[in-house]
């Protein structure tokens, strides 16, 4: 019983345990995405500020090229010097307002030119559509020699560079040739023309490279991706796997968009974002262990006050036992003493009450010593063949002066001729504990009913009264130990609250039961029913 | 008309027996080639300009290709010269695949090095792997010590970030560009690139662009995992050096001769004009990348060395000249910077061509040292293509053109008297026995490494 107890709280505080853990955890995700929100957040804005830095390189690239194209020469020879000089410049060609190619031309070019010309071809001659193209078709032309010029800055898609000069000045054309993106700085020229200068790709990589940070500048690795998808350049301290998971993106500003900035933490960052839910378990883990000391505290004093109401019980019963004796020698001599008083009305009256209360205290106290012994130490039954109506008889006559004293009227109706086998003294318990009651608690009525019937192997007691009754509610509950319909002591009640407990008790012990019934009358019924003779050795015998 | 597939085509106007044939039919005169300086400065300037042509008399009526040399050479330097100042930037390779003796060998060189320089001269070390650090920052070189308690702290680590550490180094030498300094990128590396842009030709733009800026970049290949051609295409396009050093024991050999080279400068900036006749087409320059373009040639060097000719061969087709003409082949134009004067120094030279019916005379006029160097020039580009053919898997032809290469060589060494094509041709006959796949690799790269000191005369 106890360890079934003890085993309850563990499961209690193991189950509050389990589902403050599972709280913990679902909250400690949430705080660590909501953390990986944030790093993610400050991740993008440094590839932000990285994009800005590329941005600034594009910038003075243009601001060069701006300045190198700003002189009125545009002969041939000019233009080639900037070629020969130039690291940015990796070849120029001139255009004329009907797209016909002024330079590089003529039949004396060298293999460089001829090249240029030819690679460029589609959008001198103003056929090729400028578009951005997206990263899947820009991943898909780059393994192949294709020409798919693309415009990055500024134009909408669809243009041609005549009608892209009409509008603006200068600007940036990027297309896909053979190794990848090639850059071309457009400027306006004089009389609608165009000069395209192509940039050299890697010159602004390795520009970009200068201006980018280096070495361990950073815990984790950032990294510089081509339209292909290869690293073109990387930093920071973590030697990131080529297939590790970027925490953030950024896409270069045009005309770099074909750049990607892709930022990967180290293990150690992303083990520091987890890191938050460790307040956590340390706090599920002090909460489950002071828990766990406080159940372990409950049980420890609920089993040491157990000990001690076990003493006290122990005492109890011991006490009760020692007052049998004198109450008994009580009993005895006020019997004795009815022969001594002879005809004194007054003194026989008075030895009455003495027999009564001692009667009454014996009952209480055999209520006691029962209650005290329930379970496996009860004393065991001595059952024997016994005529129920004569043991009635008795106890009734017994209570008759008493229930006479309050005005009670006592009606027997008893009609079970046939034996029983039961212990007297506990038929004479329960019978004893009924009339009590009645004595108690039904005084209102002024009657009392005591029936006796047999059928079907069936001894059927009723004790009935006439007074407030049960409620329905109560009618089981009242079997409960020290469960009182009533509380209030000016109902005038008295009683110890374990009486008809163990009038049930011994009634089943008897093999039989006792009941509350409902009453005609009003009041309460209780009625014993206990196996007849034959009935019992019936059921002694199946 | 000849047997030979690999023989040069020169030949036909110049040494076969066909053309005595011929030749004994025609009668002719020859002029002398003629070759002006107009620098003023002519006595004091520290270069000279040489155009010769390997047949500067022609057989009449007979057009061809004629092989012209445009030599410059620096004067050998007093021996009380202060040599000029340099800019250099180390770039190493501490990827993980240097752990051991290779790094400490690289760092014992560059500790060489840093030892040399002094307070005129500007350092900056630059350190890659994954990633690329510049670990010291160009500065005026006078603390030695911690200098080298630098380098001596590169630890090996990582993958090769080849690009991002030409990039960086190239930039920190741009910090301080001066004229006056000999402005130098020096790469050490023993891996492949696998970070960033990796290809020969894009690393060769990168070069070329470099070189633009009168950087060049010379390349230090170690033991046997590295790229040659990546390595040479960034030596040749930025007319840098190109060495390869199978074991770290021959980096402080190779950075003597790096820094030897580098104090030696006597110009930078040197760029070249050609123009041919109208009636002569420059076919292209044999050793160098040239802008070709018709009737003119246009190419730059990045510095000229004392003591020590750079030259740059072409090869013309020539009209037929009838007996007796002549005709004004080619103008050059040399300007180049001089380190010591800070000026800008000019030569110009003029080259005739003339038509001679007197073959003997044809034959005795023949210039042996261009025909000795074009011939060297051609064979090279043969033992290029014999490399270009064993990486195609086709062996054989690669051993054969090899084996015709030697016999040219050894030809031509008999003809010219030169042992230098005799070594030439021995070497072509050993490089032919050892394509096989077991020594192929260290081959590669010492033909390699072969190719680029001949075609850019350089010094180690």
């Amino acid at each position: 019983m106890r360890s079934n107890l003890t085993t309850l709280l563990f499961a209690l505080v193991a189950i509050t345990i389990g589902v403050m853990v599972l709280l913990g955890v679902h909250l400690s995700r949430g705080e660590e995405k909501m953390v990986r929100v944030r790093f993610q957040e400050l991740a993008q804005g440094r590839l932000r500020d990285l994009d800005t830095s590329a941005l600034a390189v594009m910038n003075e690239v243009e601001r060069s090229l701006l300045e190198l194209s700003s002189t009125p020469d545009r002969s041939p020879e000019t233009l080639r010097s900037w070629v020969r000089t130039n690291p940015l410049v990796r070849q120029v060609f001139r255009v004329d307002a009907q797209s016909r190619l002024l330079h590089p031309a003529g039949p004396d070019l060298s293999e460089d030119e001829r090249e240029f010309v030819q690679r460029t071809e589609s959008i001198w001659k103003q056929q090729a559509v400028l578009h951005a193209p997206a990263p899947a078709e820009v991943a898909g032309l780059s393994k192949s020699r294709s020409r798919v010029p693309s415009l990055s800055r500024g134009a909408p898609s669809g243009d041609s560079l005549g009608s892209l000069a009409a509008r603006s000045a200068h600007g940036f054309v990027s297309w896909y040739w053979e190794e990848g993106l090639h850059l071309l700085f457009w400027r306006r020229d004089e009389g609608g023309g165009v000069i395209g200068v192509e940039v050299e790709r890697i010159v602004l990589l390795s520009r970009l490279v200068g201006k980018l940070p280096a070495g361990l500048d950073e815990e984790g690795r950032v990294t510089l991706v081509d339209a292909r998808g290869e690293v073109a350049y990387q930093w920071g301290a973590y030697e990131a796997d080529e297939s590790a998971a970027a925490f953030a993106e950024q896409r270069l500003s045009p005309p770099l968009d074909s750049f990607r900035l892709r930022y990967i933490p180290s293990p150690a960052q992303l083990a520091g974002l987890a890191g938050s839910g460790l307040p956590w378990a340390m706090g599920l883990s002090a909460l489950a262990l002071s828990l766990l000391v406080l159940f372990t505290y409950a049980i420890r004093e609920q089993r040491r006050e157990l000990a001690e109401a076990e003493k006290r019980v122990g005492f109890v019963t011991q006490v009760s036992h020692e007052l049998k004796t004198p109450l008994t020698n009580i009993r005895l001599y006020t019997e004795l003493l009815e022969d001594a008083l002879g005809e004194n009305e007054k003194a026989e009256r008075h030895r009455q009450v003495i027999l009564e209360e001692s009667e009454r205290l014996g009952r209480l106290i055999g209520n006691v010593l029962t209650f005290s012994r329930r379970g496996p130490d009860a004393h065991p039954l001595r059952a024997r063949t016994l005529m129920p109506d004569e043991q009635v008889k008795r106890v009734a006559e017994q209570f008759r002066p008493a229930l006479s004293g309050r005005g009670f009227e006592l009606e027997l109706d008893l009609q079970a001729p046939a034996p029983l086998r039961a212990d007297p003294d506990a038929l004479e318990q329960v019978l004893g504990n009924l009339l009590s009651n009645v004595e108690k608690y039904g005084a209102a009525g002024r009657w009392v009913g005591i029936r006796s019937r047999q059928e079907g192997g069936v001894t059927r007691i009723t004790v009935e009264d006439r007074g407030p009754g049960v409620p329905a509610a109560l009618r089981e509950r009242i079997f409960e130990p020290f469960f009182r319909a009533s509380d209030k002591l000016e109902d005038g009640a008295t009683g110890t609250g374990i009486g008809l407990t163990i009038s049930r008790e011994l009634a089943r012990r008897m093999g039989g039961e006792l009941l509350c019934r409902d009453a005609r009358s009003g009041g309460a019924v209780f009625e014993l029913a206990l196996p007849s003779e034959d009935a019992t050795h019936q059921g002694e015998r199946a | 008309m000849n047997s030979n597939p690999i023989k040069p085509p020169y030949l036909r106007s110049a040494g076969t027996r066909g053309l005595f044939v011929f030749a004994c039919l025609l009668l002719g005169t020859a002029a002398a080639i003629g070759q002006e300086r107009s620098s003023e400065k002519a006595s004091e300037a520290r270069v000279t300009l040489k155009t010769q042509l390997g047949t500067p008399l022609v057989a009449p009526n007979q057009p061809g290709k004629v092989y012209y040399k445009v030599g410059l050479t620096g004067a050998p330097l007093p021996p009380s010269h202060r040599r000029a100042p340099v800019n250099v930037s180390v770039v190493l390779d501490r990827s993980s695949s240097m752990s051991g003796d290779r790094i400490e060998k690289a760092r014992e060189a560059a500790c060489m090095l840093i030892d040399q320089l002094g307070p005129e001269d500007i350092l900056s070390i630059v350190a890659y792997d994954s990633v690329v650090e510049v670990v010291v920052a160009a500065v005026p070189v006078t603390q030695h010590a911690e200098l080298k308690a630098i380098v001596r702290g590169l630890e090996p680590r990582g993958t090769t970030a080849l690009f991002a550490g030409v990039s960086r180094g190239i930039q920190e030498v741009e910090k301080f560009l001066d004229p006056k300094r000999v402005n130098r990128v020096i790469l050490l590396s023993d891996g492949q690139a696998n970070v960033g842009p990796r290809s020969p030709n894009e690393l060769g733009r990168l070069g070329a662009a470099a070189a633009k800026r009168g950087i060049a970049i010379s390349t230090v290949g170690l033991g046997l995992g590295y790229n040659e051609d990546l390595m040479m295409q960034l030596a040749a396009k930025s007319d840098g050096n190109h060495a390869f050093a199978e074991s770290g024991d021959e980096l402080a050999r190779i950075f003597r001769a790096e820094l030897g080279d580098l104090t030696t400068v006597v110009a930078q900036e040197v760029s070249l004009r050609i123009q041919v006749d109208p009636r002569v087409t420059a076919i292209r320059v044999l050793n160098r990348d040239a802008e070709v373009r018709g009737h003119e040639v246009i190419l730059s060097l990045n510095q000229l060395y004392a003591g020590q000719e750079k030259l740059v061969m072409l090869e013309l087709d020539v009209p037929g000249l009838t007996a007796g003409s002549s005709l004004e082949l080619a103008r050059v134009e040399a300007s180049w910077a001089d380190v010591f004067l800070q000026v800008t120094e000019r030569a110009s030279s003029r080259t005739e061509l003339v038509a001679s019916r007197d073959l003997g005379e044809v034959e005795r006029k023949t210039d042996a040292e261009v025909m000795v160097a074009a011939v060297e020039i051609l064979a090279n580009e043969k033992n290029r293509q014999a490399v270009a053919l064993r990486d195609e898997g086709r062996l054989q032809e690669a051993q054969q053109v090899l084996q015709s290469n030697t016999g040219y060589l050894l030809e031509n060494a008999k003809k010219y008297k030169s042992p230098k094509l005799k070594s030439s041709g021995e070497m072509n006959e050993a490089d032919a026995e050892a394509l096989d796949d077991a020594n192929w690799n260290k081959q590669r790269k010492t033909m390699r490494k072969r190719q680029h000191e001949l075609d850019y005369q350089q010094s180690y």
